[in-house]
């Protein structure tokens, strides 16, 4: 696989009557990476997806995938879990399995090879066959059951991108992991997953490269720890005995937010660490102060305010 | 244009829906019931068990008591006489009388008959409810041949020598397209409206289930897959014809059904009449029932597309399913003078071309040549209606929610 972009957009803005939904956006997925499409609820992600996928044209700006149209390619090469999960309640896992592999352009025999062993061998799905999942009818499954099928549907054409709109939405812990699990590996094997999310802890365990929206314009783009390095050690979390009511905003400090584990104070841009320090030793005992990288949620606000 | 999706997408519909215990169960019912609904009346004359009727007759002439009861002389299964005939006075006190005991059910019915009747003409018979009419066509047709006997005899004639003068000439129908064979006539008429009511029912089942396949797509948010491979126009296309072939498959198999049943008995009524009526017009139905069906099922695909719950498709497909009920109203008209102007124009009309130019097909008042100008002006309108169906499906397929109002519809049309 080259490092080469497997996926570029350029100025694409997309309307809804007088709502902007995506503004003159720019962005870039390069092969083999795991890229994460992040903002608030109601920013773009969802139609900047389905603008990928063929499925809503942009209004300006101009797609590309492997430099072909989006419409030339999509079929054959790209798998997608939507936001929205859906699944036919009455047809059976397998023969669903075998429609979505066709629908992707996979013949009918390979089709149904696929959908009678990936299940368990690629996706470690044990009750596929045991459970007699692979009769069942969708409906019978539960929700999560049902999202595994749909995920393993998206990738039964063995894609080169893979497309996955809020993945994570709805699974609990375990699951949430399970899926990680099986993105990085997607990743090792080379190929490459753009994936969304509003839960910047999700992208900080999974992406290597990372492109904030809100209200539809990018924020920030670029590579996880170089965005993180760029905005530099702002962050202080501290643990004090007495009174911290002078932890306020002012000229030093951005943003405060008391956790169980400690204070994080966000530092305004050129501040001193050590004036925090200071103003902390003359009201009482600090018992820890740290300097550390922003989260991506405290780069987010930053982001957001700044602008 | 991706057809390799639009193809799975086809067969999906077909095979899932073919499988189906509905579809299994519609081929064999709806014959049932079209079948039950011709012998039933007839298995209810057979079996009707017939009670005895008490009649009163005030008779003013006091010369129609013999004729009358000569005339209704049936038997029960019992051996009883099923009419009994009461004769009371004419007067005005007895017609009250018995008026009491119709009222109190012990007559059945009272027939007064006034002394100038051979003059006026005019008789009553009166019950308590809702008269019987059979019953009262039979003791109307003996009281007139007794008057009219009563009348010619004052002018000096004898009845019987009239009435063998007045014999009714019996004009038999008869239709050259299925020769000399008894009732031919009637079953080709019968087999006529048979299939009109047949392409009546497919094309409203099958439309309908096109509009829930699309917003089955809808509301189970598969579309978004869908989409994603093929354009929203291929995806209408696939749902109009994967559920139209399930249709053609029904059809087929019963036409196939009539066809054995007429190799099996040849010289039965069903294997003249699917003779006759293979000749014009089965070529002729299954032409208009695949334009027919796409003409709908584009309707019934938009409707769909514009929906996103049961409740919002239940009322919109209303204006659809009445365009598609108005030829149905007009099959008796049709069948009995199709070459009424009104019957002509309306047959030339797309959305009513399939079952009105078929009953004039089959009831020989158009040609092929008429048939091909509908078959035609009715493929022009699936051309318009794609495009703009086309439209609408294009944006209203990936909402959900609201249902749009007419001014949304609009500017979707004009703006997609």
């Amino acid at each position: 696989m080259t490092n080469g972009e497997v996926l570029a957009l350029t100025n694409v803005t997309k309307a809804f009557r007088e709502t902007v939904a995506v503004d003159s956006l720019s962005l870039t997925v390069r092969a083999g990476t795991i890229c994460g499409l992040l903002g608030p609820n109601g920013s773009g992600k969802t139609t900047t997806i389905r603008m990928v996928l063929n499925i809503l044209l942009p209004d300006a700006g101009e797609i590309r995938l492997w430099s072909r149209p989006p419409q030339e390619v999509v079929r054959e090469r790209v798998g997608y879990l939507p936001e929205e999960r859906g699944l036919y309640p009455k047809m059976r896992v397998f023969e669903h399995l075998v429609f979505l592999a066709e629908l992707h352009g996979v013949d009918g025999r390979t089709a149904r090879e696929r959908a009678e062993r990936w299940p368990r061998e690629l996706f470690q799905f044990e009750e596929y066959e045991t459970g007699g999942w692979a009769k069942r009818k969708v409906e019978e499954l539960s929700k999560g059951q049902q999202q595994t099928v749909q995920l393993i549907g998206a990738l039964l054409h063995d894609p080169e991108l893979v497309v996955l709109d809020e993945p994570f939405a709805g699974l609990d812990p375990v699951n949430a992991g399970h899926l990680r699990r099986i993105i990085r590996r997607l990743r090792d094997e080379g190929k490459t997953i753009l994936l969304s999310t509003h839960r910047m802890e999700q992208v900080e365990q999974l992406c290597d490269d990372i492109c904030l929206i809100a209200r539809g314009h990018a924020l920030v783009a670029g590579n996880l720890r170089q965005v993180k390095a760029g905005y530099g050690r702002n962050v202080v979390t501290m643990t004090m005995d007495g009174p911290d009511g002078f932890l306020q905003p002012d000229d030093v400090i951005a943003a405060v937010e008391r956790r169980a584990d400690g204070t994080r104070i966000r530092l305004q841009p050129g501040a001193d660490a050590q004036t925090l320090l200071r103003r902390a030793l003359e009201v009482g005992r600090v018992l820890r102060f740290e300097v550390v990288e922003p989260s991506l949620d405290e780069i987010f606000v930053e982001a957001v305010t700044a602008r | 244009m991706n057809w390799g999706s639009a193809w799975t997408i086809i067969r999906r519909e077909y095979v899932t829906r073919v499988r189906t215990k509905s579809f299994v169960i519609m081929t064999f019912l709806l014959p049932a019931l079209m079948g039950g609904s011709i012998l039933l009346p007839l298995l209810f004359e057979r079996y009707n068990r017939p009670t005895q009727r008490r009649i009163a007759l005030a008779d003013g002439t006091g010369l129609l008591a013999d004729s009358l009861r000569a005339a209704l002389d049936d038997t029960l299964p019992d051996g009883r006489r099923r009419y009994v005939l009461d004769v009371v006075a004419a007067d005005s006190n007895g017609i009250a009388e018995a008026r009491r005991l119709v009222n109190m059910d012990v007559y059945n019915a009272l027939v007064v008959v006034p002394e100038d009747v051979v003059f006026a003409g005019r008789a009553s018979y009166q019950v308590s409810g809702t008269p019987n009419f059979g019953e009262m066509r039979r003791i109307s047709n003996t009281i007139s041949q007794q008057v009219i006997a009563l009348r010619l005899h004052r002018e000096g004639l004898d009845p019987a020598h009239v009435g063998a003068l007045m014999r009714q000439v019996r004009v038999e129908p008869m239709s050259l397209r299925v020769g000399d064979m008894p009732h031919g006539a009637e079953v080709l008429f019968a087999g006529t409206a048979i299939m009109a009511m047949l392409m009546y029912l497919s094309l409203m089942l099958y439309g309908a289930w096109t509009l829930r396949a699309v917003l089955g797509d809808k509301t189970s948010r598969v579309v978004e897959i869908l989409v994603s491979t093929a354009s929203p126009t291929e995806l209408m296309f696939a749902k109009i014809i994967g559920i139209g072939s399930v249709g053609l498959t029904q059809m087929c198999i019963w036409i196939g059904a009539l066809l054995l049943a007429g190799l099996a008995a040849p010289i039965s009524k069903i294997a003249v009449a699917m003779s006759a009526l293979s000749e014009v017009s089965l070529p002729a139905f299954l032409l208009f029932y695949v334009t027919g069906f796409v003409l709908y099922a584009t309707l019934y695909a938009g409707v769909g597309a514009l929906c996103s719950s049961e409740e919002d498709a239940q009322q919109l497909q209303l204006p659809v399913a009445l365009l598609l009920m108005v030829p149905i109203f007009l099959i008796g008209p049709a069948i009995n003078s199709p070459d009424s102007p009104l019957i002509v124009v309306l047959s030339y009309v797309p959305y009513f071309s399939p079952v009105l130019m078929l009953l004039r097909l089959g009831a020989g008042n158009a040609g092929w040549l008429q048939v091909s100008v509908a078959l035609f002006l009715m493929v022009g309108t699936i051309a318009l209606s794609v495009w703009l169906v086309g439209r609408l499906f294009r944006v209203g397929i990936l909402m959900m929610g609201k249902r749009p109002g007419a001014r949304e519809i609009w500017r979707w049309l004009r703006q997609a």
